[in-house]
């Protein structure tokens, strides 16, 4: 059965100056899948996701989501269409709580009324008591109902991905960025982040690309793989087929082989 | 709040108890009589998605209904086990409640029961049906399935993650209670005939002891042992109905003998929390009447409380040292039954509003009419805190053959005691042993008719604790039996005495002492507290890396040392502790060290810390020892450590 297609990206490329990090990059994510991005430190993948999300305007190129080109739209409008993500090194607002945090998530998810907002009655109210409501079934699902009121800053940096895991969700997502959700983290809070992804893969059919170092990993969880090296796409194909790449081997699994 | 005036109240349960044309005397006959009688009463809270959900005993009811038909729809025979793994959730309630009604016998595990542990049971028991929780422990199952061959079905109510699971053997409680509605419909009479099926004499639960040694045990349980403590204690405790209960010990055997029964018979409010992570939080908001925490739950409630005083700014912790020595001497004049001048109640008033209160709101006990402390018994400076501090915090005594024997009340002041014998319960000391009789004991053990019988004397059950009965009728328990110890100057002791004073401590968490006929002196390994040490470590500016680390520091061992002395000051010349080791690290439960209920597994640590012990007699100043850790999951690892010993 054909899959269907999410997100297609063609001949991609990203200068800054005389740096190229991203050199003609082809992508396709179809519905439902985990597709993992891997590569050497510098291959071009933070800046690949960057791309998706609008933070940065590639040089030539294009982006279709969902049949519509996002090539050079805002970072915001882009979110709006329903792709969120979650950073390598955490942009959470740390004097904030764990919920307020989520719930900036549900902006534009929110239906507004400026001024019955600021005097807190009727339907402002009951919008709050509902988009709250949905915050607290995030906080189910990624168990985190006992930070719900501590502030971000004080949290475990564990703890602080899975807070910015639970805000990507809040937008509702279609399509889910994962920046190496897991670096810094112990065995255990690792098997449970890649418990959430499955589940919030499986649950609600949500497509998720993932950067992760961690290859035990990213081979028991994902779909496909696809390897970058120096802003070009090497390799492509299943966590096996990957695994016994010897283009991949090389550039990568050998290369840092070597270096450790 | 909802309380209800208590002598109208009884009078209304006692003419109820007799007017009915059966006695009440099972747990399903009383939550009919809720249904009937208190059906718009709140019977339970839940915190679901951060609000508090309520429940009515007559929902309470529907939901038992609708679980106890849908069981007999799946074939459930009188008599048939239930093993029940969860947290404290209604839901773990309704089941076994459901269960109950059905004729059935559930069984309650701890939470974390490895797979192992959990098939023993299931194949000591026989059960054929298996309620858990979650994915967790449905995975359990999964695992030991081809082992456990009885089990013919899987019952879970929470489904995170269990969306994809395949049909057949599992089934979602909803599910359950679909099919029991079904039934309900087709035999609207089959609910009141299985309650009026149940007797007092039939087993309600089988609870498996705590296994200090050997195999744990299967006791069987019927009604009227589990309806023993709610009634005998009514009396004596004066909780008024419609109280706030927060059921939180582990299902696995105390809420199964008391707040399974104890909630539907007074009636109280039953509250559960949202996550055991949030447990905390959700006793502050619910800020219940009455507190059941292990000794263990209360030393570490007091560290943390002295902790966070020395923590605080300047001023905080001059009013509270002021204000818990007003604490103090109130229960200075009522323990030698003195009244007070109006100037020290004016200043205990104004201590305790301004500062007592606060503290005890923290920690959700603002409202606390009765605390008990059962298991192994308390030290009583702890229990003496705590009534300084305006908690009402009682020794109690039992044990799980014979259910609760004796309690102190709020307002005696006998800590050194664990209080006098309920009504009914009759004492007699024969040779130093604690002898009982009770009008509600355990029938006997499971697949062991005889066990039980082996540990009567003449009618009288021996318990195996030391202890004597005072003039005015007080039980002094001091330790089990056999672990009366002499020392080769004659001395005798009792280690767990001591232990529990070295726990005491704000910094130790956990200690063994050892001793014997042939040693001059005691000598104790202790594990420190992780956080309170590290944090303390901190606040000095005292670097450290792991516990390892931690517990060898100068500066960590010399307080620990201060801490020991001052527990040597309460014991006797010749049996006062000589020589001390810092642990490398806690004792574990999943290392076996421990029972689930925490309790020291003293022939396992014996064991295993005999290199530690033989090192301290020889008179060594160091021992380096090599530890396997077993983690959670199952996985080792290794820890190298050099342990100096310590001379007080």
């Amino acid at each position: 059965m054909q899959k269907l297609l999410r997100l297609k990206i063609e001949n991609l490329h990203l200068r800054f100056g005389d740096l190229a990090p991203l050199a003609g990059v082809e992508l396709e994510v179809y519905a439902g899948e985990i597709l993992a991005i891997i590569g050497p430190n510098g291959a071009g993948k933070t800046a690949l996701l960057n791309c998706i999300n609008g933070f940065y305007k590639p040089w030539k190129g294009t982006i279709i989501f969902d049949g519509f080109e996002i090539t050079c739209l805002s970072p915001y409008k882009i979110a709006q269409l329903g792709i969120s993500r979650t950073f390598q090194n955490l942009a959470l607002y740390s004097g904030a709580t764990t919920l307020e945090n989520i719930l900036t998530g549900r902006h534009f998810r929110t239906d507004e009324n400026f001024i019955m907002q600021m005097i807190w009655f009727g339907p402002a109210r009951k919008e709050e008591i509902r988009q709250r409501h949905i915050v607290e079934g995030i906080l189910d699902f990624l168990e985190i109902q006992h930070i719900r009121h501590i502030k971000v800053g004080g949290l475990s940096y564990g703890l602080r991905k899975r807070v910015e895991l639970a805000r990507a969700l809040a937008l509702e997502p279609t399509l889910l960025l994962v920046d190496e959700p897991m670096t810094g983290m112990n065995r255990e809070e690792k098997e449970d982040m890649a418990r959430y992804l499955i589940d919030i893969n499986q649950l609600r059919r949500i497509p998720i690309i993932i950067i992760e170092h961690d290859m035990g990993l990213v081979m028991d969880i994902t779909d496909r793989v696809v390897v970058l090296d120096f802003g070009k796409k090497i390799a492509e194909g299943t966590p096996e087929e990957i695994q016994s790449d010897q283009t991949v081997i090389h550039s990568y699994l050998g290369a840092a082989e070597s270096q450790s | 709040m909802m309380l209800f005036n208590r002598s109208k109240e009884r009078n209304a349960r006692a003419s109820l108890d007799n007017n009915s044309e059966s006695v009440i005397d099972t747990v399903p006959k009383v939550l009919r009589r809720n249904n009937l009688s208190y059906g718009d009463r709140i019977a339970m809270r839940k915190k679901r998605l951060g609000i508090w959900h309520q429940y009515t005993w007559k929902e309470v009811f529907q939901h038992v209904t609708s679980i106890c038909l849908g069981f007999l729809r799946l074939g459930l025979q009188k008599g048939d086990r239930v093993v029940i793994i969860g947290n404290n959730d209604p839901e773990l309630f309704w089941v076994q409640w459901g269960v109950q009604c059905a004729g059935g016998i559930p069984i309650c595990l701890y939470v974390d029961s490895l797979p192992e542990e959990t098939k023993y049971f299931i194949n000591n028991s026989g059960a054929r049906f298996f309620v858990g929780e979650d994915q967790e422990q449905v995975d359990k199952i999964l695992l030991i399935k081809e082992d456990c061959p009885d089990i013919e079905k899987v019952i879970y109510w929470d489904d995170k993650g269990l969306w994809f699971y395949e049909e057949g053997l599992i089934m979602n409680l909803t599910q359950l209670e679909t099919i029991g509605n079904e039934e309900s419909a087709e035999k609207p009479e089959l609910m009141d005939h299985c309650i009026d099926e149940t007797k007092g004499i039939d087993i309600s639960v089988i609870i498996y002891s705590s296994g200090t040694t050997g195999l744990p045990k299967g006791i069987i349980i019927p009604y009227y042992y589990v309806l023993f403590y709610p009634r005998s204690s009514f009396p004596i405790y004066n909780i008024p109905a419609g109280s706030e209960y927060f059921s939180y010990a582990p299902p696995a055997w105390a809420e199964q003998t008391m707040g399974l029964s104890l909630g539907p018979d007074y009636p109280l409010v039953i509250s559960f929390a949202e996550e055991p992570e949030t447990l905390q939080n959700d006793i502050m908001e619910i800020a219940p009447h009455m507190l059941f925490y292990q000794p263990r739950l209360w030393e570490d409630l007091a560290r943390q409380i002295r902790m966070k005083i020395d923590d605080a700014s300047w001023w905080k912790r001059l009013s509270f040292q002021l204000a818990i020595k007003e604490g103090y001497r109130k229960l200075e004049a009522q323990e030698q039954d003195k009244a007070m001048s109006i100037q020290r109640k004016i200043r205990f008033w104004l201590a305790d509003r301004l500062v007592l209160s606060v503290v005890r709101g923290h920690y959700g006990m603002k409202r606390v009419l009765l605390c008990t402390v059962g298991g192994t018994s308390c030290a009583p400076s702890l229990i003496r805190f705590f009534r300084a501090l305006g908690v009402p915090l009682c020794n109690a005594y039992g044990a799980a053959e014979l259910g609760m024997i004796s309690s102190n009340h709020q307002l005696e002041t006998r800590y050194d005691t664990v209080g006098k014998p309920f009504p009914g319960v009759e004492i007699k000391i024969d040779q130093m042993e604690v002898l009982v009789r009770s009008p509600g004991m355990a029938k006997e053990y499971w697949k062991n008719p005889e066990g039980l019988s082996r540990k009567m004397r003449d009618g009288w059950y021996c318990t195996g604790d030391s202890g004597h009965l005072d003039e005015e009728g007080y039980l002094v328990v001091y330790d089990r039996l056999e672990e009366m110890i002499h020392l080769s100057g004659g001395a005798a002791f009792s280690p767990q005495f001591v232990e529990t004073r070295l726990r005491f401590s704000v910094y130790i968490k956990d200690a063994i002492v050892f001793g014997d006929e042939s040693k001059p002196y005691l000598t104790a390994i202790i594990s420190l507290d992780f956080g309170m040490v590290g944090k303390w470590a901190e606040s000095k500016n005292i670097p450290y890396t792991t516990f390892v680390d931690l517990s060898q520091k100068p500066e960590v061992i010399s307080i620990l040392a201060e801490e020991v002395r001052a527990v040597n000051k309460l014991l006797a010349e010749g049996g006062r502790i000589h020589k001390f080791v810092s642990l490398h690290k806690e004792f574990d439960a999943d290392e076996a060290e421990l029972t689930r209920s925490r309790k020291l597994k003293r022939r396992v640590l014996n064991k295993k810390y005999d290199d530690i012990y033989q090192a301290m007699y020889e008179g060594r100043d160091s021992v380096s020892v090599e530890a396997k850790v077993t983690y959670s999951d199952g996985r080792e690892g290794h820890v190298n450590a050099t342990l100096h010993i310590i001379e007080v």
